[in-house]
């Protein structure tokens, strides 16, 4: 029989209860915990483990952001958020409005690490999509946005992800939403840890145009037939950056966003025992008959309710 | 029970089952709802209101939504403080401004409400030249104001209307666990502190002032960009009241307690509360209160109201950034930020059409959309033709229409969209040769 246990800074054994969620679409990570007691302010970095007796790996580490009390039941609840809480708060503000944040000729990747470095981050890994920036009269500049908000217009110009691991490490990637190489195997039945499944499929986050505006006089479009929708019938998206300066990022943006959003999302919600290694992004096999789910999945957003018992919950999506 | 209530000059005390109350620091007008067994009917609305809880005056305003459902055992009285005058009370033309102070304006609009008030002082804050109130309720105009100011608006036990700064005082109560404390709640967090501002003035002016906060290791800014921001002094003052705000930890307090009815919002009250670690005074900054058979407040302390700091919005204007063009309206006029330097490019236009709702700029085409009609300029703000947008008549009495927006097509820049209303409808307009002609392609 497995026994819970956790390691968390600052709060020796008063924990009442854990819950993390990473999610795809919702960058920053949050963490909150109950506690009886703790030694923690706000600011201070944390790392959350949790699992079972000699196994409880890291699941979350950031800052924290909020700290409530209240006598009645004699809770704190401790409100944390992952590294990039930091560039979500950081602005990009220059006071010479002539001089402003700017970068020339300059690959992709490294103009996010020069972006995330401005809000102090770099523990940082950028792969790189082989994409250089204002190599033309239009340099990259950013003024009056959070350093967040800059990281993802950059990426959404090849349709990439940033994200922080459960290490503190931000990554920025190409990750689409859908299955890879699996990770891990649940499988429903009595020898399984499947506790609850729930299969459903909409089109609401399906694109099947992209429409790209660059730099003037740039524009590009791509666009496909879906399945999923009437003949003919387009959902369109929309990108536009005057980064994109040159006629073939502009149509490998719209290919690439294309590709990215022109899918259906079949997805399951799914109850599961408790895994501390389970994360947003990954890829997990499912074995489960009864709503046709079996198959491999991607997770699109994990939460870790841990408390008297832990339960891992999973929206998976193909 | 412990309640008296007078509505109109009658004491329907014996009929009241339950009052609940609630104020805000935040949420400027105060209600009361008084549940009753008062079954004749008779009350109308705008009727004077006055509550005494523990032989204690606690609200005064008037009847706003009365219940009269006879198969109903819990008829009701909603009651609100007198800023509902304000409210109600409609600025229906156009009043122009003459760089009054701002204080001359809240009074103005607080006498035109026909309420009674009480307003701080200030002496260097002056409205925005060539500016003016548009058509709105008096409320909106007061609420600016007192944003314009820092100040909050919040009404007394006898319903006069204080419009002033509020800040943490001598303490009048104390409210303490084991004592007159219920279940008490203190959330800390760091979401909207900032360790540095900006002010971005006329030209190339501005100020950045910095502190620091603890749990924040980075630069993080507030920021207020207006042209109106004309003299270094104005800018280093507003950075540094900004920076004051913004410094501060969100500390917010949630206590329930046991009834008191001299407690009221913008008090102080020291408590002392073991679990959370607050031994502190604080702002009493909203009342919910319940008298029933039991007589209960839920209080919150420290409270941050989200929109509290607002300098920036001026009476009926616009602003917004990009990275080489900066437009700003707040019925000043045009202008285009060139090297750092704000440069009006108001050409020939006529002083009531520096009142602009809308401008885009194109090259050296601007489309303005101003209180008096749609103006083109072809030379940058040289010189401005009036362009009428019409609909046509026979249909709606009021054929010319007033354009709110307007956008030029920034791919194929000849063509241009706007958005223009009458009294009657709303319609949309489009040209394909730079506004020579008009297409009204939708009502």
């Amino acid at each position: 029989m497995k026994t819970l246990s956790y390691s968390i800074t600052g709060i020796g054994t008063a924990v009442e209860s854990v819950s993390i969620n990473e999610s795809y679409s919702t960058q920053v990570s949050r963490c909150s915990i109950k506690c009886t007691s703790h030694s923690l302010s706000l600011g201070d970095s944390i790392t959350v483990g949790i699992g079972y007796t000699g196994d409880t790996p890291t699941v979350f580490k950031g800052y924290v952001t909020g700290i409530a009390d209240e006598i009645l039941p004699g809770i704190h609840e401790i409100s944390c958020q992952d590294v990039l809480w930091r560039a979500a708060q950081h602005w990009i503000v220059a006071t010479d409005l002539a001089n402003p944040f700017r970068r020339t000729n300059i690959a992709v990747e490294d103009l996010i690490g020069d972006l995330l470095a401005e809000a102090g981050i770099t523990n940082y890994s950028g792969d790189s999509p082989g994409f250089t920036l204002a190599t033309g009269v239009q340099p990259a500049e950013f003024q009056l946005v959070s350093s967040l908000d800059a990281c993802n217009q950059v990426a959404d110009i090849v349709a990439w992800h940033i994200y922080a691991d459960q290490g503190g490490t931000v990554h920025f990637k190409n990750i689409i939403p859908e299955p890879g190489s699996s990770s891990a195997s649940f499988v429903t039945g009595t020898s399984g840890t499947i506790i609850t499944a729930n299969q459903k499929i909409n089109t609401d986050n399906l694109r099947n145009k992209v429409v790209v505006f660059g730099y003037p006089p740039i524009t590009a479009e791509a666009h496909a037939s879906s399945s999923y929708l009437p003949a003919g019938f387009y959902k369109t998206a929309i990108i536009a950056s005057p980064l994109i300066d040159t006629q073939s990022m502009a149509d490998g943006t719209a290919s690439y966003n294309l590709n990215k959003w022109n899918r259906a999302a079949y997805s399951i919600d799914i109850e599961v025992e408790g895994d501390p290694d389970l994360h947003a992004r990954q890829t997990v096999s499912v074995t489960e008959s009864f709503t046709g789910a079996s198959g491999d999945w991607f997770v699109y957003d994990v939460t870790h309710d841990f408390q008297k018992q832990y339960i891992t919950r999973m929206t998976l999506v193909k | 029970m412990g309640v008296s209530v007078y509505v109109n000059g009658s004491d329907i005390s014996d009929y009241v089952v339950s009052v609940e109350r609630s104020h805000s620091l935040c949420r400027p007008i105060s209600t009361a709802t008084i549940y009753h067994t008062w079954d004749t009917g008779g009350f109308s609305t705008y009727e004077p209101v006055v509550i005494y809880e523990d032989g204690t005056k606690v609200f005064t305003g008037y009847t706003q939504e009365i219940s009269v459902k006879r198969m109903n055992p819990e008829l009701y009285i909603l009651a609100k403080d007198p800023l509902i005058r304000a409210a109600d009370t409609w600025i229906d033309t156009e009043i122009v401004t003459n760089q009054e102070w701002l204080i001359y304006w809240l009074s103005y609009f607080l006498n035109l409400s026909g309420v009674s008030f009480t307003a701080g002082t200030t002496t260097n804050k002056y409205m925005p030249p060539n500016t003016s109130w548009q058509i709105g309720s008096a409320y909106e105009h007061i609420v600016t104001l007192s944003k314009m100011l820092g100040w909050y608006i919040f009404s007394d036990p006898d319903g006069i209307i204080h419009v002033q700064d509020v800040s943490i005082g001598a303490s009048s109560k104390t409210i303490a666990t084991k004592s007159n404390i219920l279940n008490f709640k203190r959330a800390r967090s760091l979401d909207r502190a900032r360790n540095a501002t900006i002010v971005f003035g006329y030209g190339n002016l501005f100020s950045k002032q910095t502190t620091t906060v603890a749990g924040i290791s980075d630069e993080r800014v507030a920021v207020m960009a207006s042209p109106l921001v004309g003299t270094q002094a104005l800018a280093d003052e507003l950075a540094v009241t900004m920076l004051a705000d913004f410094s501060k930890i969100g500390d917010e307090k949630n206590a329930k307690i046991t009834g008191d009815p001299n407690l009221k919002i913008a008090d102080t009250v020291t408590v002392k509360e073991r679990f959370s670690k607050t031994n502190q005074p604080c702002l009493v900054t909203s009342i919910e209160s319940r008298y029933q058979e039991t007589y209960e407040m839920d209080i919150t302390l420290d409270e941050r109201c989200p929109s509290f700091w607002g300098y920036a919005p001026y009476p009926s204007g616009y602003y917004g950034a990009g990275s080489g063009i900066y437009k700003s309206t707040w019925g000043g006029g045009l202008y285009v930020l060139f090297s750092g330097e704000w440069n009006p490019i108001n050409g020939n236009l006529p002083e009531t059409a520096k009142q602009v709702y809308w401008f885009d700029v194109d090259e050296s085409v601007i489309f303005a959309a101003t209180a008096v009609g749609l103006y083109r300029s072809m030379d940058l703000g040289e010189s401005y033709t009036k362009i009428p947008l019409t609909i046509p008549s026979g249909v709606y009495t009021q054929t010319e229409m007033v354009p709110i927006g307007v956008e030029i097509d920034k791919v194929e820049p000849n063509i241009v969209w706007a958005v223009a209303y009458n009294t009657a409808v709303v319609g949309v307009y489009r040209t394909e040769d730079f506004g020579e002609t008009w297409e009204c392609i939708g009502l």
